[in-house]
């Protein structure tokens, strides 16, 4: 009878054990596809960075709207054609992934993003923050956090410098014509 | 023996277990206290918030490398609530407390931040990422993820709307109206923002030669398309004349031009070029959108004409 007991306290243990299985992980085959990601958006190879994406991915970078991963893809070649060189670093980079209350598997990625603006060599590094959802090796649903504030405020910099090149160009052909 | 070995299997498969289970969680101590410091945040109340924070805290706002302090970090947010009429965080965010592989206690937290400028009442909306280092019941560290640029924006185009002329001034608080009357098919608003002789053109065809004319038009779209909505998505204002990109999106399920609903959506892309009077008036309408591309969303098709 005893054994029986302990037989049934053992299996309970088990089973409630099962129920805890491990929901925060350090490494895991999600995680590694979130870094063949990070390294394809560094190489610029698009077609191995869409090919990470669910055709119906959402993703959501810096708004609540949603977008297609082609959508998103336009948007990162916009700004990064401004740039000479860019990238995440090696340094700062955190990937962890959790399994949530709804068992989705989430990867989480805290990283640093440099990049160098051709126009003037200016160097830029914003931390990036991304949260993704996996499903059957896929991203389905992509929400990105980073500040833009620094890129922007260059890329204003430049056209106003351009603004007061052209019209000190425009007064010297006048110069020129008198 | 066995009893022994069976009794050591369980409780050590129950420590294996508890341990697992404890580096992932949305509930606990630690939770609560980053709900309770944003609830802080959105009262003002600062001696309780400040209170949460360890002395040492260092707070990283878009930032890795240089960090602040909570002092300054509550002078920072107290100089952009300054700005707003209204700001916070809504019901709908997501927590986490994760224990990472250096032992480290983290609560993670993803919402929506939403703030109204007391300056002209635009709504800035923003998520928001903070990931924060709990100790002993205090916060230690706390990083920050959003983009700044948009408040930014924002505020540049109140000091812009500063030094704007008048008349450009009127011009774009009425071309906001207008698109505000044309989704609530209000006449009566439209009437006020427009000339009595306003013109409409689409593609180069005259529609409309007045008010009455003008908002007949509007309201054949609203018939259409009860859940009919145009969006103002850029523009640009230059010698009295606005320039300006749309959406229009819809569902066909009332009458459209005589025909019966198609129960479609649609959406459409176009461009218009307003033009004002003296007085900020809407003078007329040159609209250029896809006519035959809204149609085929709704289902209509095309025939070609027979060869003589």
């Amino acid at each position: 009878m005893k054994k029986i007991l302990l037989l049934c306290l053992a299996t309970t243990f088990f089973i409630s054990c099962k129920n805890a299985e491990p929901r925060y992980f350090s490494s895991s085959p999600e995680i590694d596809m979130a870094k063949a990601h990070i390294k394809a958006y560094n190489e610029g190879d698009w077609t191995a960075w869409m090919s990470h994406y669910a055709d119906t991915a959402k993703l959501s970078h810096n708004t609540l709207d949603e977008s297609s991963p082609a959508e998103i893809l336009e948007g990162l070649k916009e700004l990064l054609v401004a740039t000479s060189s860019y990238g995440f670093t090696d340094k700062d980079i955190f990937y962890e992934m959790v399994i949530d209350d709804d068992n989705e598997k989430w990867v989480n990625f805290w990283g640093t993003w440099e990049g160098t603006v051709a126009a003037n060599n200016q160097e830029l590094i914003i931390p990036v923050h991304l949260t993704v959802q996996y499903v059957d090796g896929k991203m389905v649903e992509e929400h990105a956090y980073y500040d833009l504030s620094e890129y922007m405020a260059v890329m204003q910099k430049i056209e106003s410098e351009m603004e007061v090149e052209e019209e000190i160009m425009e007064v010297e052909e006048e110069m020129m014509e008198n | 023996m066995k009893k022994i070995f069976l009794i050591g299997l369980a409780v050590s498969l129950f420590m294996a277990c508890e341990q697992k289970a404890e580096r992932y969680s949305t509930s606990g101590s630690e939770i609560d206290l980053v709900k309770g410091l944003l609830a802080d945040y959105e009262k003002g109340d600062w001696d309780s918030w400040k209170e949460k924070y360890a002395d040492t805290a260092k707070v990283h706002y878009n930032q890795w490398d240089d960090s602040i302090t909570v002092t300054q970090s509550m002078e920072g947010h107290k100089a952009n609530i300054a700005l707003l009429s209204s700001y916070g965080f809504g019901e709908d965010v997501v927590y986490e407390k994760i224990i990472s592989d250096n032992g480290n206690t983290w609560i993670n937290f993803w919402g929506r931040w939403e703030g109204t400028l007391k300056e002209n009442n635009k709504v800035i909306v923003l998520p928001v990422h903070l990931s924060v280092r709990v100790l002993d019941g205090k916060v230690v560290q706390e990083n920050g993820f959003w983009d700044n640029s948009i408040m930014q924006t924002a505020l540049r185009e109140i000091e812009e709307m500063k030094n704007m002329p008048e008349l450009e001034k009127i011009i774009m608080t009425n071309h906001d109206e207008l698109v505000e009357a044309w989704n609530n098919n209000d006449a009566e608003a439209f009437k006020a923002l427009t000339a009595a002789n306003v013109i409409r053109n689409s593609n180069g065809i005259r529609e409309a030669n007045n008010q009455s004319e003008y908002t007949a038009l509007m309201k054949q779209f609203h018939t259409g398309f009860p859940d009919f909505e145009v969006r103002l998505d850029d523009y640009f204002l230059k010698d009295g004349k606005s320039y300006l990109n749309w959406t229009c999106i819809g569902t066909n399920t009332g009458p459209f031009m005589d025909n019966p609903p198609t129960g479609k959506k649609m959406e459409i892309h176009g461009y218009s070029v307003w033009v004002f009077d003296s007085n900020g008036l809407a003078v007329q309408e040159d609209a250029f959108f896809d006519n035959m591309g809204m149609l085929s969303q709704l289902g209509y098709t095309l025939t070609p004409p027979k060869a003589n």
